[in-house]
């Protein structure tokens, strides 16, 4: 007599060798630890921001009121600039700075944050205002503005532009030659 | 014919191959992890980087993938569940590879954060990639050199009746 599971094509056949594989390979103990080691991680990550990470976030906000970083257009950017009211700082890596900048700016790059950390400090008091850009996409401005908040930078505002939007608007941009705020 | 596919074989078998994959691959993803866990908010924002999840979401990826690397880390170190982290960090590489892959492809000039959040330090987009392959290329040789040893021991022993 001709059984159902004989054809190897039918679909009840099929199933049942990727069921037994399963079972052989015993894939859902894998599966089931995956889950194990993920849910670990998220609660280990939780606790370990709450009580590591958050507090100091938080008693670092609530003793500089208004210091998170705001985003700020290029027409209000240069208005500041040219009013003396903020100081432009470029965090991008060295070699695309002395390429190419915006008037004025400083450069200090995340990558070299350390190392460039106190000449910046020495030149700007943590109460003006800071304008930080980089270039599209990046990510550099808001980590350098992360690390400027923690070290007491109140006043922290992100550029979304780069210097060629700086430069097809009409505004001065400059090179490491002709800007002696640089390295 | 048979003999080269053997030779494979007997490689991707060698217990010693495995054990200083396995303690290699533990290294990397520890390393990998570390600043991650310490700078949850510089993670997030390399993550909006990639311009692939809601950015409210960034914060939570930020805390949780690095604690995954690192207590999978933990546990190929120890030799705990070499199979089951084997397949979990094989399917985060190639989400690794695929978030890559589609910045490039969109034209974002990211910073990888794989194992650094220093941009300068961190190789750009296409030695990211490499790196990614190759260390997907050994957890799937961590994951298949561990196939064939059963997932939990055996109970047909156990079952006389």
């Amino acid at each position: 007599m001709k059984r159902l599971g004989d054809n190897q094509n039918h679909p009840h056949r099929r199933r049942t060798v990727i069921a037994g594989w399963w079972r052989q390979a015993d894939v859902g103990t894998d599966l089931n630890r995956i889950f194990v080691l993920i849910l670990l991680a998220l609660g280990t990550g939780f606790i370990f921001n709450t009580v590591f990470v958050w507090p100091r976030q938080s008693a670092s906000l609530s003793s500089q009121p208004g210091s998170e970083a705001r985003q700020i257009t290029l027409e209000h950017a240069h208005q500041l600039i040219q009013r003396q009211q903020a100081v432009i700082v470029d965090t991008r890596p060295p070699g695309s700075y002395a390429r190419e900048h915006i008037a004025g700016a400083l450069n200090l790059s995340s990558s070299h944050f350390k190392t460039h950390y106190s000449d910046f400090a020495s030149q700007v008091d943590k109460n003006q205002t800071l304008i930080l850009y980089c270039e599209a996409g990046c990510n550099s401005k808001n980590i350098v503005a992360n690390r400027l908040r923690e070290r007491g930078y109140q006043d922290l505002n992100l550029m979304a532009a780069e210097p060629e939007d700086w430069a097809a608007a009409g505004y001065p941009v400059a090179t490491i030659d002709d800007n002696s705020g640089g390295e | 014919m048979a003999q080269p596919r053997h030779g494979i074989r007997r490689i991707l078998d060698n217990r010693t191959v495995l054990t200083v994959l396995r303690v290699a691959l533990a290294g990397i993803f520890i390393y990998a992890s570390w600043e991650k866990i310490l700078k949850p908010d510089d993670f997030a924002s390399i993550i909006n980087g990639y311009r692939i999840i809601p950015q409210p979401m960034a914060p939570l990826v930020a805390i949780w993938l690095p604690w995954t690397e690192l207590l999978a880390g933990l546990a190929l170190l120890v030799g705990i569940w070499p199979r089951a982290v084997g397949l979990l960090l094989s399917g985060l590489t190639v989400v690794f590879i695929a978030g890559l892959v589609q910045a490039m492809a969109r034209g974002i000039d990211l910073h990888c954060g794989c194992f650094s959040l220093d941009p300068e330090a961190a190789a750009r987009n296409w030695p990211s990639l490499w790196q990614e392959f190759l260390l997907l290329a050994g957890c799937l040789w961590l994951w298949i050199g561990h196939w064939k040893e059963p997932a939990r021991p055996r109970e047909e022993e156990k079952t006389t009746d």
